[in-house]
């Protein structure tokens, strides 16, 4: 089949495709073999080990969204517009690493604490980021293909971002006894715990860049396909 | 300064010859209370109303939204939004004098609710009226800031009615949650807490610097 | 031990449907730019010719 060049830095964008690919399948089977061999909780028994993927995944959403508000920024700098399509989606990924992380949350404090969820600091201030991401796909998909929607947009997700310092403060002021423990200092993982944390960070890591550049191609692809039945050329040549 | 205060005086010149936002705003307001009132009637003889302050921001909330939704209309309508944009005045300046203008009208609608609201839940405001003004209209600013900005973004896309209370509620969060706890502290001690005082203080600084530096980028044609 | 595997089985899919999705919509839209007509591929370079 002929070679087709989707976006013009075709290259660097296969090359990155297949790096994080890579480290994805490399780094998976790994992952998954020393949460196996991980010990098991003292307290929580073997429910614990979820420890090794919900984090992460709350890691891999704001990572999202902050890559979202970084790329908006630039774009609004720039006004260039692979600088939107790379906001969109870092967005899009973080929104669904950020519902993974809240699908594995309630399953931990089922088996955990016996209860699906609580109304406490982190969780509600997590829901609430979900939310103005959500939306922020939403005002997206609402002004498809038009530049005032990419400008709405960013300017949208920086001040989502800017809000989650405030909602901390704000929901402290409410009170809220935390049964979700606070971040994890050092010492707090004992041995045979630290390597699967790590590695699900990782993993995580890789996941997000995989699939956000494979949106990120897509959104071109997409953008060329509207010039082409636009009447244009797909891609400058 | 001359195009602040131009943009200020015509848009509170408009408002207050049609009054149409600030009606719909005030009997929108009123029906909340009303409904908040069935659905969440006070309990007969009870003494401590107080924990039902939040109640009231939720109309308060709800009534700015469906105002906020008009701030652009009538430039939608002739296609005034064009001129605003393509004026060559600082764009922070426009959307100075567009919150600014939102302000009154807003703080107006929030006393007659929360008159309203007193009488439904019987609630008496009046010992602790100039800490509660003061709240009220720290959390209006707030609104005012943001809400002007957001009410740009979603004026020229479809489903703009839908839009805004989806994007902008959220963020209203930390504001609505400092005054409603604000408002409660007050009503049960009679005195201004003070680190709800200093949440408000923050969002209002943040949502206008945040508006005022954003506002070129979603008006821009 | 239900909890744990449905919170990792959970995960595994869910980005590995939404990794699917993408794959196969980057698929349709290269069809339909190298030029081939509705639910029609391979061939030389991917074209057919519609008969005149």
């Amino acid at each position: 089949m002929q070679a087709i060049h989707p976006l013009p830095q075709n290259d660097a964008l296969r090359r990155a495709l297949g790096i994080s690919g890579a480290a994805l399948l490399a780094l998976l089977p790994l992952w998954l073999w020393l949460i196996w061999r991980a010990p098991a909780d003292v307290q929580q028994g073997a429910i614990q080990k979820i420890l090794y993927l919900h984090p992460p995944l709350a890691f891999g959403a704001y990572l999202g969204f902050a890559c979202t508000a970084l790329c908006g920024a630039l774009y609004l700098w720039r006004r260039a517009e692979h600088w939107d399509r790379a906001a969109r989606a870092s967005a899009e990924v973080g929104v669904l690493l950020c519902t993974l992380m809240l699908l594995t949350g309630p399953i931990w404090a089922k088996g955990a604490w016996g209860r699906w969820w609580t109304w406490d600091l982190r969780l509600t201030l997590t829901l609430l980021l979900y939310l103005v991401y959500l939306s922020y796909l939403l005002l997206r998909a609402f002004n498809e293909g038009s530049e005032r929607g990419a400008r709405a947009g960013a300017v949208h997700s920086i001040a989502g971002l800017l809000v989650i310092p405030l909602n901390y403060f704000a929901i402290d002021l409410a009170g809220g006894r935390s049964m979700h423990p606070e971040n994890l200092g050092r010492g707090s993982l004992d041995t045979g715990m630290g390597w699967p944390f790590l590695l699900g960070n990782l993993v995580v890591l890789a996941c997000f860049a995989h699939l956000a550049l494979r949106r990120f191609e897509l959104a071109g692809l997409q953008a060329a396909l509207a010039r082409r039945r636009a009447g244009e050329a797909p891609w400058p040549t | 300064m001359r195009a602040l205060l131009a943009v200020l005086w015509k848009d509170l010149l408009t408002e207050w010859r049609s009054r149409e936002r600030l009606s719909a705003m005030g009997v929108f307001a009123l029906v909340v209370v009303v409904i908040l009132y069935l659905a969440a009637p006070p309990p007969p003889g009870a003494e401590t109303p107080q924990a039902r302050a939040g109640l009231l921001w939720i109309a308060y909330a709800f009534a700015a939204v469906l105002g906020l939704n008009r701030t652009f209309a009538l430039e939608l309508e002739n296609q005034a939004i064009s001129g605003l944009a393509l004026a060559s005045v600082e764009r922070g300046l426009l959307f100075l004098g567009k919150a600014l203008a939102c302000f009154p009208p807003l703080a107006l609608v929030w006393a007659g609710a929360a008159l309203a609201f007193g009488l439904a839940f019987g609630v008496d405001f009046r010992p602790v009226l100039g800490g509660f003004a003061l709240v009220a209209g720290l959390g209006a600013l707030g609104v005012c800031g943001i809400g002007t900005l957001f009410a740009a973004m979603a004026v020229r896309s479809s489903h703009r009615e839908i839009l805004l209370p989806l994007l902008l509620l959220p963020l209203l969060a930390p504001l609505l949650l400092g005054c409603a706890r604000a408002t409660d502290a007050l009503l049960e001690s009679g005195a201004l807490p003070w680190p709800e005082l200093q949440l408000l203080l923050v969002t209002d600084g943040v949502f206008w610097i945040v508006s005022y530096l954003g506002f070129g980028a979603v008006l821009d044609e | 031990m239900a909890y744990l595997i449905a919170a990792y089985a959970v995960s595994l899919l869910g980005a590995a449907a939404y990794a699917a999705s993408l794959i196969a919509q980057r698929r349709r839209i290269l069809r339909e730019l190298s030029g081939a007509p509705e639910g029609v591929s391979g061939g030389a370079g991917g074209k057919f010719q519609r008969r005149a």
